[in-house]
């Protein structure tokens, strides 16, 4: 694949653009650090450089005012509480000179002549004395106004590669030189002799002593195209409001660090804070390459199973060890491929906070967003899903559930409604959940509105878990007017189909006058599971493993007992399950003892009745294709070691086929 | 870039802009060189232009050479050679008088 820097740099800018809004709304929330600050000017200073390299004017010009604005902020002198709208708005007009550069629509004739008129009207403007307070004071900015010269010891290790980038140690060097005396120490003890040397790797590294009246911000913007994959530490070593020592001003001077250490007698200032900043080194990979390679270790899964089952049937011992041990290693390789598609569940939250200041400044509502387990993971594909239905989730939160803050006064609860976003591992699966301390779900309400639409009988005695799933039908809503944010009663019944799609669960909890909470639970990864192989008739399916509790035997006399009542006793708490023969139409007679294979569904365990259980199953998952997609109970197929086709249980759909099916009958006998 | 040895062998003439793209080069040339001599000299005087990648293979000539027990020197070191070696902190360090007066310093010298 060619490397094309103009879209390298148009993917690097989503990711600082998310990072702009993220920080802008900390300033938002009242976290206006100079940290937060700094890290804005960072991200809008590398789009304006990167937009100049690749030749996108437009964007670098905007950018330019947008950097000049934060680079007054950081001078504290413009007033801080505004900024955020100014930068929000600064991104947004960002992000839409980049979509023009890819073929989006253009940004509106004059727009940014009139951002960039407000941007430099608030530049201008005086600060006022409380926002100067509000700037938390670490790290401490030093050398503006005449301030103090200080030693700055500076760590300056770059990425090998960065000769090959084109990246030039000497520019750097020399304008880190421009802040003050500098004195470079090169480290050449890893330069190789003439034979083993690769012209084009860096082996230097270098410790630069600093004196200058800059702050850190200042050393750090010279590095800051090359920050991502070197490791840059600058620490502050000494606190002197002394002038300049005779001999100590002027050019660089030089040493081998190899030969000559630096000498070490200079104080160490103890309260200095120290920030060593650690870039990992990464890659970026197409996501389509990425699923390319989950397809093949799945190609590679099933057929590391065809010669495990052809060994075992055919004899031949001496392949037994190596069978196994590419057993071994297949699945190793298959745990760490599925584990490189695995994010943290951050990118999607940081998202949301966007939303929910916009949709709360809408709807005039105060709200706060926490969130909790960020860094919990899942696989991209479920990620890439899950956005919209809990996007869902939030507006309603924001639209029905969060009173008006003087609504909130009355009933005697803080003015600002908190909304708590959280992700956390339980076993296979990980729970999403979304809290609110809001109204609660009215039961009356949603009783009253299912009886008028007559989903219900006056006389029904329902439970809260009833209720709730009313909430989840479609078309169900229970606001007295639409707005454009929610109310149309589209948003439940769509956000619980997209998680069942992804073979997740959803569930509600709530109580009255005190809030809600929506969970969804989600397996870790679509693309292979552990399954449980099962066989009726001459037939095989795959039971999801992360749903089963326990097998248990169905002797052919229980089942006459129960009087066509499927049922079964296990331990004392009698289970109902699925004749899956029956559910299936599979041809022939059951045997005598059958098996039961429990599975856990929503609260309840649930019996699904096979011939045999064969064993486990690592199961690559295969689509079934379009001619098939209307076939709810199966949620996919796998090729089994011989070539034969399983398919892949979905035991919450077969749970509520089964149970429309029995309600059909009924209604049909009555 | 152009690279020349005299006709004693002993000196490798480096001269224009040598820069990584030249760098394999004159990897190559330097090995051959130190391979060939007991004293070998790297002419630096007429280098116009230089960077980090040329540099390093210069201090890793040195490093070979010293380490097969033949004698290495830079001698002549252009203004462009000293400019950048001081910014990287890199001392190439001049053998003075190693094959004659260094033209780069002849305007120091006189303003001494």
């Amino acid at each position: 694949m060619q490397f094309n820097p103009i879209e390298t740099f148009l993917q690097e800018s989503e990711e600082l653009l998310a990072d702009i809004e993220q920080c802008a709304l900390a300033v938002g929330a009242g976290e206006l650090t100079a940290e937060t600050t700094n890290q804005l000017f960072r991200a809008f200073h590398t789009i304006k450089g990167s937009g100049a390299m690749c030749g996108l004017e437009a964007v670098s010009a905007f950018t330019h005012h947008v950097e000049s604005l934060l680079d007054r902020a950081r001078q504290q002198v413009v007033p801080a509480s505004p900024l955020l709208d100014l930068v929000l708005k600064a991104k947004d007009h960002i992000k839409m000179l980049l979509g023009a550069e890819q073929g989006g629509p253009p940004a509106p004739p004059g727009s940014s002549e009139m951002l960039i008129a407000a941007i430099e009207g608030f530049a201008n403007s005086e600060p006022r004395a409380a926002e100067k307070d509000r700037m938390a004071p670490a790290p401490p900015v030093e050398g503006r106004n005449g301030a103090a010269a200080q030693t700055w010891s500076i760590r300056f290790r770059p990425n090998p590669a960065l000769l090959a980038y084109g990246g030039n140690p000497i520019a750097l060097l020399k304008e880190l030189a421009q802040l003050g005396p500098c004195e470079v120490s090169a480290h050449t003890e890893e330069v190789p002799a003439l034979d083993a040397i690769q012209a084009d790797v860096c082996y230097l590294w270098w410790t630069i002593k600093l004196r200058s009246a800059c702050d850190r911000n200042a050393i750090r913007d010279v590095f800051i195209f090359v920050e991502d994959d070197s490791t840059i530490e600058i620490e502050r070593i000494e606190c002197v409001a002394a002038p300049d020592q005779p001999g100590n001003g002027g050019a660089a001077s030089s040493s081998d660090a190899a030969d000559k250490p630096l000498p070490d007698a200079v104080p160490v200032c103890a309260a200095a804070p120290q920030r060593v900043l650690v870039k990992e080194s990464t890659v970026r990979v197409p996501a389509n390459r990425l699923d390319r390679l989950v397809n093949l270790v799945g190609e590679l899964v099933m057929n590391q199973s065809r010669l495990t089952q052809a060994v075992s049937q055919n004899g031949g011992s001496e392949f037994a060890n190596p069978v196994q041990e590419l057993e071994r290693l297949v699945a190793e390789l298959r745990d760490n491929v599925l584990g490189i598609r695995m994010l943290p569940i951050d990118a999607l939250f940081g998202r949301f906070r966007r939303l929910v200041h916009d949709l709360s400044a809408e709807l005039g509502k105060e709200v706060d967003l926490v969130t909790e387990g960020a860094e919990t993971e899942l696989d991209k594909s479920i990620l890439d899903q899950l956005g919209e239905p809990l996007v869902h989730c939030l507006r309603n939160c924001l639209d029905h559930a969060v009173e008006p803050p003087a609504e909130r006064v009355a009933k005697g609860k803080p003015a600002r409604a908190t909304i708590c976003l959280s992700a956390v591992h339980t076993g296979s699966d990980v729970v999403v959940s979304v809290q609110d301390d809001g109204r609660g779900i009215d039961r009356a309400a949603v009783r009253a509105k299912a009886m008028e639409r007559q989903l219900i009988a006056p006389e029904a005695s329902l439970s809260d878990k009833d209720i709730f799933n009313l909430i989840l039908m479609p078309g169900f809503s229970t606001a007295r007017q639409v707005t454009s944010v929610s109310g149309r009663g589209v948003g439940m019944d769509a956000v619980k189909r997209q998680i069942e799609a992804l073979r997740g669960l959803l569930s509600l909890t709530s109580e009255e006058g005190k809030g809600t909470r929506v969970s969804i639970t989600l397996p870790l990864t679509l693309a292979i599971i552990d399954g449980l192989l099962v066989q009726i008739g001459s037939d095989r399916f795959i039971v999801p493993m992360a749903a089963v509790t326990e097998n248990v035997e169905l002797l052919r006399a229980q089942k006459a007992r129960n009087n066509g009542r499927n049922v079964i006793a296990v331990r004392g708490e009698l289970i109902p399950y699925i004749d899956l023969r029956k559910a299936f139409h599979v041809p022939g007679d059951a045997p005598a003892v059958e098996k039961v294979v429990i599975v856990r569904h929503e609260d309840h365990r649930v019996g699904l009745v096979v011939d045999r259980v064969l064993g486990t199953h690592q199961t690559v998952i295969q689509s079934l294709g379009k001619f098939f997609r209307n076939i709810n109970v199966v949620s996919g197929a796998t090729i089994m070691g011989d070539g034969r086709v399983a398919l892949i249980i979905d035991t919450a759909a077969i749970v509520r086929y089964v149970d429309r099916e029995c309600r059909r009958a009924v209604a049909e006998a009555a | 870039m152009q690279i020349t040895r005299d006709e004693s062998g002993d000196v490798l003439k480096l001269a224009g802009s040598i820069e990584i793209s030249g760098a394999k080069e004159l990897q190559d040339s330097l090995r051959d060189f130190i391979a060939g001599t007991a004293r070998a000299i790297v002419d630096l005087s007429e280098v116009d232009a230089c960077d980090t990648a040329v540099l390093q293979l210069l201090y890793s000539a040195r490093k070979t050479a010293e380490r097969s027990g033949t004698q290495f020197e830079f001698a002549r070191l252009s203004a462009a050679i000293r400019d950048a070696s001081a910014a990287l902190g890199l001392s190439l360090t001049e053998a003075p008088d190693a094959i004659g007066p260094n033209p780069a310093r002849r305007g120091e010298e006189h303003a001494v």
